[in-house]
């Protein structure tokens, strides 16, 4: 069986023309970290007490984002400048006065565009940012309506892509049906040593059985040998050209479908495609700008907090903090899936780093719970680079804009280019 | 005008603001009561540091380039150790990365360059050379020789003669560094008739003692010795980790330093110097080229007073020594000359008042006392400090021409509900102001005197008391029996990879030898019981702000699905027009919002009588 090192070793080696090593070949600029930025838009708040730390543990919101804590800094104090309530969404990112729904749309651009033009000038990549979306809008019709589901603008509204499939084909190309899978290097070998494996195990387990905490450790231990990708895609997808399985799960379903997109019912499935997407997307350098938007902010969208119970997200919002803590914490799972894909050797960085550590994701709300937009729950994970601090918590008192505006210094995006951010930086949070 | 830089000041120390309502001290776990002297049986994983020395080792790749980058980061606990068991899980990324390594390994032994040197025999009979491959390398990495099914195992395709050596080889080196064997180190023993006691291996504590104290895999030599019985005594457990830290000199091995210089790093937290930041108009100059000088300072300090000289709690903290390079010479203003640095007394003396601790235990624009005096109480005195409420309420104004002493005296010490914590941690605090958030000294604060005296209270008759100024203070901590105990513990925690207050449990009370150096001290805890014995039903510590992870919320699991309704059938009731892109819900929501948003063209509403 092909490793995913053997199989990036191969596509470097023979220098195939595909999107996928154009981009590679672009981004390995000598002597700079290849620096990506992630936006993602979380609506509605979260409650307080379940999405910041109190000392080094993270509460329920924020728990399934926990081994990434030292790569995590959480930012307090940070107030959506000229705009409040969900009228922040177009305000979050742009830094521009939206006062109502009525509002016309920003005339500036917002952070990933001004970031995606400064790195399209010094390192071009085949795709100078990627925008996704899982059931942004509440129907197909509404795709860029009403200031719901628009937080990007370049200065006009930038498009986002809600469907995986499509997502996937447009950026990797459609797979090939009729190609076979690729035969493993010996089949019989590789599952003798997948029993030999297997069999060393249940030796282990007969030792620990006067020790049933030890006993979990060794079968959540083998049942990741013995199903590799863990049942749950958590297994990082790597750099491969192999389709991407809970893409190809979707494909019957939203292949030439746009509207099917938008079905609540295949909105976790879809989600899951997305990060995959975006994943694979970031790590092999397709673009080193990206955004991922979710739900849209009165979006009632059901989140399969457990395995029998879905809560519409908006509703769920007004109602207990205990329901609406289940629904954030559904989305920081699905962050955490993104944040293993990234947390692998990037292989535009000689140096060693992982994608992660060169990567900046934003996870910001448009405001509160009780839809104030001052103190919104705001963190980012990764530190571009090295060039952000991370591993706490900043206590703060600033503005989207100052956070905007020392991201793009993070950088290196010259002050012309964001101006329009204002002068103010968040203090701590450059390295 | 309030400036950032002062509130910055004041919310960073509420965040440690207020005690109320929250929980007291957990209490020590049943095995202290007991007087136990061991605790259960564990599979503990390799920590990523253990798995590269152990794949050099056992391959003989020491220098080369395996794919180390490979492996992910440790989690880190709540104590900042990155060795603690609960934390140590097998996440699929590992399982990826050493599939991924375990293929890297093998392409790298297949050098011929490196081929030829380690085994010389593949050229010859190739079972012959697969067993002595298997009876070296493969033992490095499992810490004991393989038993004959598990050789049998691997041997099975090379003596059907299905595959050549070279193909053997990749296959076999994937198949042992993907072995749980290799992955956890095993301390679980046999369970004993009386169904409590469990005896350890005498493998499984060469192993144990051999990552304890150099952070390697077991020799043969050590694996026999214990087979032979001279690692069941205390003496013969003590004499072992002498041998493997001093390596029979007068100074350490460089796997006992590199292992003893990563516990101080964490157990005082300056290993996060290189990571922080601190406000460029304040302090510029603060860059990463001085915090790496103060890293190296620190350790150098570790290095020369407690790994060369010997050096106890006592020289730990009251040395007034420092080995600094240019760079940090330059920002203190030490005059370099040969040999150490001797210290001016205003900043005080040993470990705790060096840059790095003092820069770490800062905020970005000035000192803080809460901080500071948080680092005495729970890594040099062990009294654990409950966590800030969530919501710290309204901040008063800043006071113009204050000193932080002042600030945190009229924040803190004014409201009774923040000053039964506080009243422990700031006046520690207090003792250490004339030492500025960058680790430089200072005669005065925005041109006012700095108050320097604090105290100690609530540790035992010795050690509480009054100190004026840093030297004064670590003088007092040198003198109180409280810190050699928390230093036992600590180190425990490390050594077993058990959260802080279980491993305490477990601490010989006899290992508590004042006056002892540290490298002695760690060589004591040799002599733990829990070293060759369990006890089957011992349980984790749970703390309540540590320990254990709280679970995540169970699903209300009653087979139905819940929904929300918010509508009624009266009042305001808002539904989509016929053909509308959109649902009723959607109409309800947001043309009830506030503020409203409700499109003519999508919604109508009407009022409906109750």
């Amino acid at each position: 069986m092909l490793t995913r090192r053997a199989i990036l070793r191969g596509i470097l080696a023979t220098g195939a023309a595909s999107a996928l090593t154009r981009s590679r070949i672009a981004g390995a600029v000598a002597g700079s970290a290849p620096q990506r930025l992630v936006l993602i838009p979380s609506l509605n708040g979260a409650p307080q007490d379940a999405f910041w730390p109190s000392g080094a543990t993270f509460p329920d919101v924020t728990a399934p984002l926990q081994p990434w804590a030292d790569q995590i800094q959480f930012v307090q104090g940070v107030d959506i400048a000229g705009a409040w309530d969900h009228m922040a969404v177009r305000s979050m990112f742009t830094g521009a006065n939206i006062s109502s729904y009525e509002s016309p749309d920003p005339t500036t651009r917002s952070i990933d565009q001004v970031v995606a033009s400064h790195l399209a000038s010094i390192d071009p990549t085949a795709r100078a940012s990627v925008h996704l979306g899982a059931r942004p809008a509440e129907h197909e019709a509404f795709y860029q309506a009403f200031g719901r589901s628009t937080f990007f603008f370049d200065p006009s509204p930038v498009d986002y892509e809600a469907n995986p499939v499509t997502a996937y084909d447009d950026m990797f190309g459609r797979p090939d049906a009729d190609q076979p899978d690729p035969e493993p290097v010996d089949a019989a070998l590789e599952a003798q040593l997948n029993a030999l494996t297997l069999a060393e195990f249940d030796d282990l387990l007969d030792r620990a059985q006067h020790a049933p905490r030890e006993v979990t450790k060794l079968l959540d231990h083998r049942a990741l040998i013995a199903e590799p990708n863990g049942g749950d895609g958590l297994a990082p997808l790597g750099c491969s050209e192999d389709p991407i399985p809970s893409v190809e799960a979707l494909r019957s379903s939203l292949q030439g479908n746009t509207g099917a997109a938008y079905d609540a019912n295949l909105f976790p499935d879809i989600m899951d495609a997305q990060i995959d997407n975006l994943g694979r997307a970031l790590v092999c350098g397709l673009t080193r700008v990206a955004t991922l938007q979710y739900n849209s902010a009165d979006g009632n969208t059901p989140v399969p907090v457990s395995p029998t119970l879905s809560l519409p997200h908006h509703d769920t919002s007004h109602g207990s903090n205990a329901d609406f803590a289940m629904v954030q914490q559904w989305y920081a799972t699905k962050l955490a899936r993104l944040l293993t894909q990234l947390d692998v050797p990037d292989p535009l960085d000689s140096a060693g780093n992982t994608v992660l550590h060169n990567t900046v994701i934003l996870w910001m709300c448009e405001c509160n719970m009780g839809h104030s937009s001052n103190s919104v729950p705001c963190l980012y994970i990764g530190s571009a680079g090295g060039r952000l601090t991370s591993g706490g918590t900043l206590a703060t008192q600033t503005t989207n804009v100052a956070l905007l505006r020392t991201i793009c210094d993070a950088f290196g995006v010259p002050a012309q280019e964001s101006a329009h951010f204002g002068d103010a930086r968040v203090q701590g949070m450059l390295a | 005008m309030r400036s950032n830089a002062l509130l910055i000041v004041l919310l960073a120390s509420c965040q440690s603001d207020g005690c109320q309502g929250q929980a007291e001290v957990p209490a020590a776990p049943d095995v202290c009561a007991l007087g136990n002297e061991v605790g259960r049986p564990l599979l503990r994983r390799l920590t990523r540091a253990e798995l590269e020395r152990t794949v050099d080792t056992a391959f003989g790749l020491h220098g080369e380039s395996w794919g180390q980058e490979l492996l992910p980061p440790d989690r880190a606990s709540q104590s900042g150790f990155p060795n603690q068991e609960d934390q140590l899980v097998v996440t699929a990324s590992l399982v990826q990365a050493m599939d991924d390594v375990g293929a890297s390994v093998a392409d790298t032994l297949l050098r011929p360059d490196l081929l030829d040197s380690i085994l010389p025999c593949h050229d010859e009979d190739a079972l012959a050379c697969a067993e002595a491959f298997l009876g070296t390398s493969a033992a490095w990495l499992y810490g004991r020789r393989l038993t004959p099914d598990e050789q049998g195992r691997y041997l099975a395709p090379i003596e059907a003669g299905d595959v050549a050596f070279e193909e053997w080889l990749h296959w076999s080196v994937r198949g042992l560094l993907r072995s749980p064997h290799m992955l956890w180190r095993s301390e679980l023993g046999t369970l004993q008739p009386d169904g409590e006691t469990v005896l350890l291996e005498p493998w499984e504590t060469a192993r144990d003692l051999a990552y304890a104290y150099s952070g390697e895999p077991p020799t043969t030599a050590l694996i026999e010795a214990a087979e032979r019985g001279e690692l069941s005594s205390e003496a013969g457990r003590q004499a072992a980790a002498r041998e493997l830290a001093t390596g029979g000199t007068q100074g350490v091995t460089d796997g006992f330093s590199s292992t003893f210089q990563d516990f101080t790093s964490r157990w005082l937290g300056y290993v996060a110097v290189t990571a922080i930041s601190k406000d460029p108009n304040s302090f510029p100059g603060f860059d990463r080229d001085l915090t790496e000088s103060m890293l190296a300072e620190t350790e150098a300090f570790v290095d020369e007073v407690v790994l060369n000289e010997g050096g106890g709690i006592t020289e730990l903290l009251t040395d007034d020594r420092t080995w600094v390079d240019p760079v940090a010479a330059e920002w203190y203003g030490h005059e370099l000359g040969a040999g150490p640095v001797l210290r001016d007394q205003d900043l005080g003396a040993g470990v705790l008042t060096l840059g790095a601790l003092m820069s770490v235990h800062s905020t970005a624009v000035a000192t803080s006392p809460t901080q500071r005096g948080m680092l005495v109480l729970e890594r040099l005195l062990c009294q654990d400090v409950p966590p800030p409420p969530a919501d710290i309420g309204e901040l008063p104004p800043v006071e113009e021409a204050e000193t932080t002493r002042e600030r945190y005296e009229d924040l803190h010490t004014a409201q009774p509900e923040c000053a039964q914590c506080h009243v422990r941690m700031d006046p520690i605090g207090f003792g250490m102001e004339h030492i500025d958030p960058v680790g430089r000294y200072r005669a005065t604060e925005n041109g006012h005197e700095i108050d320097a005296t604090g105290y100690l209270t609530d540790v035992s008759a010795v050690g509480d008391g009054t100190f004026d100024g840093a030297l004064e203070l670590v003088d007092l901590l040198a003198s109180t029996p409280d810190v050699d105990a928390c230093f036992a513990a600590y180190s425990a925690s490390w050594m077993w990879g058990l959260e802080r207050h279980e491993a305490d449990c477990l601490v010989d009370e006899r290992t508590l030898m004042r006056g002892s150096g540290l490298v002695d001290r760690w060589i004591d805890l040799a002599g733990s019981e829990h070293f060759v014995r369990r006890r089957a039903s011992a349980e984790p510590f749970v703390g309540t702000d540590g320990g254990v992870l709280p679970p995540p919320p169970d699903p209300m699991d009653d087979g139905t699905t819940t929904t929300t309704t918010t509508d009624d059938d009266c009042g305001t009731v808002c539904t989509a027009l016929p053909g509308a892109a959109t649902t009723d819900q959607w109409c309800e929501d947001n043309c009830l919002h506030d503020p409203p948003f409700c499109p003519e063209d999508l919604c109508v509403c009407e009022d409906v009588p109750c």
